[in-house]
């Protein structure tokens, strides 16, 4: 079941298309990465979930209830929202920014006090929390944020690059903060640190130029989206008439010839049969009498699916482009 | 809405925008009546130079340091208003605090309103606390007086100052720049007294907001008397609170 959905929404600023069609499915109780470079429309896709933007078309469920510009107030309520550059009310102390938003959520009165402390403490706030927010560092903010995000228990966390402003230990901190509070709230967050994605989602979101890439659990995408890598060293540049041969193979999806004159390449593997490239790759450059020092499978990781799927959507951008282009003449 | 106040409230005072109000107000509550006793001597000593200055000297008594008092707050007042109120909600659209505050679970209207009365609060406290030290020290400085008048052209001042707020207000929050807002408050501040030039001496321009600041020598010097301004007042008013409202209303649907 869905907890945010997402379907044909597009965005457009002065003529320019930042979000284009997008349709997303957020299940309940997971940990969802929304990836994409800068300026991908991650930031538009937040703030038209959050009600601060109104999309030009589509429409979106945030926990069953239609998302609008100005969102209702008790949807508000089940949702905790971090923006990416988060700013408080700057002459309020973090104490006071934290018994602001406790107030404003309509809690009881009488635990204010210890759940105040208790997150700003978590977040190592407590020495500073009698101290003003203008005087906060990035990082303060961004953690006094989170505190106020996670405050009213909400069902919902939208969390806009979370951990950008954080130091390693803080980042490590609020990505384990995140795994653990999926047992309450679903939370979508945005990154572009695809390691931190990879530690802790379970479901992926890649947008790029305001266009959903691609959307799966991670398991699924690394499964269909990676194929085997061999790395290969050899003591000189081989020629590219070798390299040529071994891309011709069945086994051999792709050749990476690597920069100009480096004795260094990539064959990814054919699926299904990479058993067959580990078996005659190497017999192969032996026999064009090719030295190898090193031979290596390469793991795929998420940033090298990301790349590459951007590579491709780039691509197929341009030819769509170009075939517009041709259509029109 | 009470929460958003005593926010906006505790905000206008600690980054010195309130304060800066008040102070404005009692600095010339403290200037105008110390002027309006020793303004004759220093011109007296200055007529045994010139001869014949001494017969054009104006007299100067309770309702001249009154009478300024009161144009100074509807000019400079009015503009220290202005730049007070211009960034009450650009500044913070500006700086994503509008948007962090709205994805809470608060209305779009009561932080609008919030506004514009934390403001206004501070418009009246500027009025009372400077108002009583005007009327205290010119009471010192000449004697006893009436000070009927001066109690209702506090409030004509107050409901004047109103629009004014209103005015910059709406303006902070329809504008993405706090300049601009303030241009508007500014522009209006001059053009509120069109109506004066155009229909001055006519029994309609009585029903003018500007009626409030421009006729108060009449109401002090006993001229005319207080129902003289209630037209105005009653349509300065409404005239505020309908542009505040209208003000709340576009903002619902504003993007942040």
């Amino acid at each position: 079941m869905s907890v945010l959905s997402v379907k044909g929404l597009s965005k457009d600023y002065r003529g320019h298309r930042a979000l284009d069609n997008l349709n997303l499915e957020v299940p309940r109780g997971s940990v969802f990465g929304f990836l994409g470079p800068n300026g991908s429309g991650k930031t538009t896709t937040i703030k038209i979930l959050t009600g601060l933007l109104q999309a030009t078309a589509g429409s979106a469920t945030i926990l069953d209830c239609p998302v609008a510009i100005n969102l209702d107030r008790a949807l508000k309520r089940r949702i905790g929202y971090l923006p990416e550059e988060v700013n408080f009310p700057e002459a309020l102390s973090g104490f006071e920014v934290m018994e602001f938003v406790y107030r404003g959520a309509g809690l009881p009165a009488a635990g204010a006090r210890s759940e105040i402390v208790r997150l700003l403490d978590h977040f190592n706030l407590l020495d500073a929390s009698r101290r003003r927010c203008a005087s906060y560092s990035r990082g303060m903010k961004q953690r006094l944020g989170l505190a106020c995000a996670l405050l009213h228990r909400p069902e919902l966390l939208i969390l806009d690059e979370p951990v950008s402003a954080l130091d390693p230990e803080g980042r490590r901190e609020v990505l384990e903060l995140m795994v653990t509070s999926r047992a309450h709230a679903t939370v979508f967050f945005s990154s572009h640190v695809l390691a931190d994605v990879e530690r802790v989602c379970d479901q992926v979101a890649v947008l790029n130029q305001g266009r959903l890439v691609v959307q799966a659990p991670l398991a699924e995408l690394l499964r269909s989206y990676t194929f085997p890598k061999y790395r290969v060293t050899v003591r000189q540049a081989p020629p590219p008439e070798l390299l040529a041969e071994i891309g011709r193979r069945p086994w051999a999806r792709q050749v990476d010839p690597g920069p100009d004159g480096a004795a260094v390449f990539t064959v990814e593997a054919a699926p299904e049969i990479s058993g067959r490239l580990e078996e005659e790759l190497l017999p192969l450059l032996i026999q064009e009498n090719q030295v190898v020092t090193s031979f290596q499978r390469e793991q795929p990781n998420l940033e090298q699916i990301f790349l590459d799927l951007l590579k491709k959507h780039h691509q197929n951008g341009t030819k769509e482009e170009a075939g517009n282009a041709a259509s029109l003449k | 809405m009470l929460l958003l106040l005593s926010k906006d409230l505790r905000q206008a005072w600690r980054t010195f925008r309130l304060p800066a109000l008040v102070l404005t107000g009692v600095f010339f509550a403290l200037l105008e009546p110390l002027t309006a006793k020793f303004m004759p001597e220093i011109l007296a000593y200055m007529a045994k130079e010139l001869e014949g200055l001494a017969e054009i000297l104006p007299q100067m008594g309770p309702l001249e340091a009154l009478t300024s008092f009161c144009g100074d707050l509807t000019q400079i007042g009015a503009l220290v208003l202005i730049a007070i109120a211009m960034g009450a909600v650009a500044l913070e659209r500006e700086r994503g605090i509008a948007a962090w505050v709205l994805t809470r679970p608060i209305s779009r209207s009561a932080y609008f309103w919030s506004k514009y009365l934390a403001l206004l609060i501070g418009v009246a406290v500027t009025l009372i606390v400077s108002g009583a030290l005007a009327l205290a020290y010119t009471a010192t400085l000449f004697g006893p007086f009436p000070v009927g008048g001066a109690l209702w052209g506090l409030l004509f001042i107050g409901i004047f100052l109103m629009l004014i707020l209103a005015v910059t207000v709406t303006a902070s929050s329809l504008l993405r720049s706090q300049l601009a807002a303030g241009g508007v408050g500014i522009a209006f501040l001059f053009i509120i007294f069109v109506p004066q030039l155009l229909l001055g001496g006519t029994a309609v321009v009585r029903y003018f907001p500007h009626t409030l600041a421009g006729h108060l020598s009449g109401l002090l010097s006993g001229m005319l008397e207080w129902t003289y301004f209630l037209p105005a007042a009653l349509i300065t008013a409404a005239l505020a609170n309908l542009l505040v409202a209208a003000g709340a209303f576009f903002f619902q649907k504003a993007e942040l």
